[in-house]
């Protein structure tokens, strides 16, 4: 779940190959359970656009 | 800096690293030396807490610390930019009865130097990193924090540019305090979401 938008940044990825590229950058929230397979607490971890794919 | 820590494995490994990048052309120990210095000389908890007691005293400073945590900071005066230019996002996230707010940087250290100061070194070691995310209540329970098993407990990773700060609970002896009193009650754990005040 997206629980924050942080703006564009520029995608590490991209940068340790010298090159500039900006993309966007969301918090996004875990369930410890689905993280772990236990936990009752929620991680969020913040995310390049392209890291993510489209729920099934 | 804390002492001498020059023979230690770590400063080894440090001292090699930077030996690295500076023969990459990627920096220059000048440089290096003018981003730490900058970083350790102008970073203090004290800032940070100063923003913790304003949002308090004034609830619509606190509606703009939580909306937007890098034009509160200005607002007092304070900076969010790195000696090096870049900045980071601040987010502020507030600690309610129902929800506590902790915060971790898995990969690295990602920490508000400038509002927080020089990070703990636990912030930085492996047990922490990977405990705080999989386990947060018996880190906490270590920290000599017990929260209610009713209360959320939300991790935030540093994965990127963004920077937490925990706006933690008011202590309710608190009352009638001014705003530097308050800020002496803030601490920097406090603000990491390692201690409640």
């Amino acid at each position: 779940m997206i629980v924050d938008d942080h703006g564009s940044w520029q995608l590490p990825d991209a940068v340790v190959r010298g090159t500039a590229v900006q993309e966007r950058v969301y918090a996004v929230q875990f369930a410890a359970r689905d993280l772990w397979g236990a936990g009752s607490h929620s991680v969020v971890v913040d995310l390049w656009e392209s890291y993510l794919e489209e729920a099934e | 800096m804390s002492g001498d820590h020059g023979d230690l494995p770590v400063a080894v490994r440090v001292r090699q690293l930077e030996d690295r990048v500076i023969a990459a052309g990627l920096t220059t120990d000048a440089e290096l030396d003018r981003i730490l210095t900058g970083a350790y000389w102008s970073g203090s908890p004290a800032h940070g807490a100063r923003m913790v007691a304003r949002a308090w005293l004034d609830p619509g400073y606190r509606e703009r610390l939580l909306a937007d945590g890098n034009a509160a900071a200005a607002e007092l005066g304070l900076d969010t930019g790195n000696r090096d230019g870049s900045g980071y996002r601040l987010k502020a996230v507030q600690n309610t009865v129902q929800r506590h707010n902790m915060v971790v940087c898995t990969l690295c250290s990602c920490y508000p130097t400038s509002l927080l100061g020089p990070s703990p070194s636990w912030y930085k070691s492996f047990a922490y990193r990977a405990r705080a995310v999989r386990e947060p209540r018996a880190v906490l329970a270590e920290f000599g924090l017990e929260l209610p098993d009713e209360t959320e407990i939300l991790v935030w990773d540093s994965s990127a540019e963004t920077r937490y700060l925990v706006v933690p609970d008011r202590p309710a002896t608190s009352a009638g305090l001014d705003q530097d009193a308050l800020a002496r009650l803030v601490s920097r754990d406090g603000m990491i979401g390692t201690a409640a005040l």
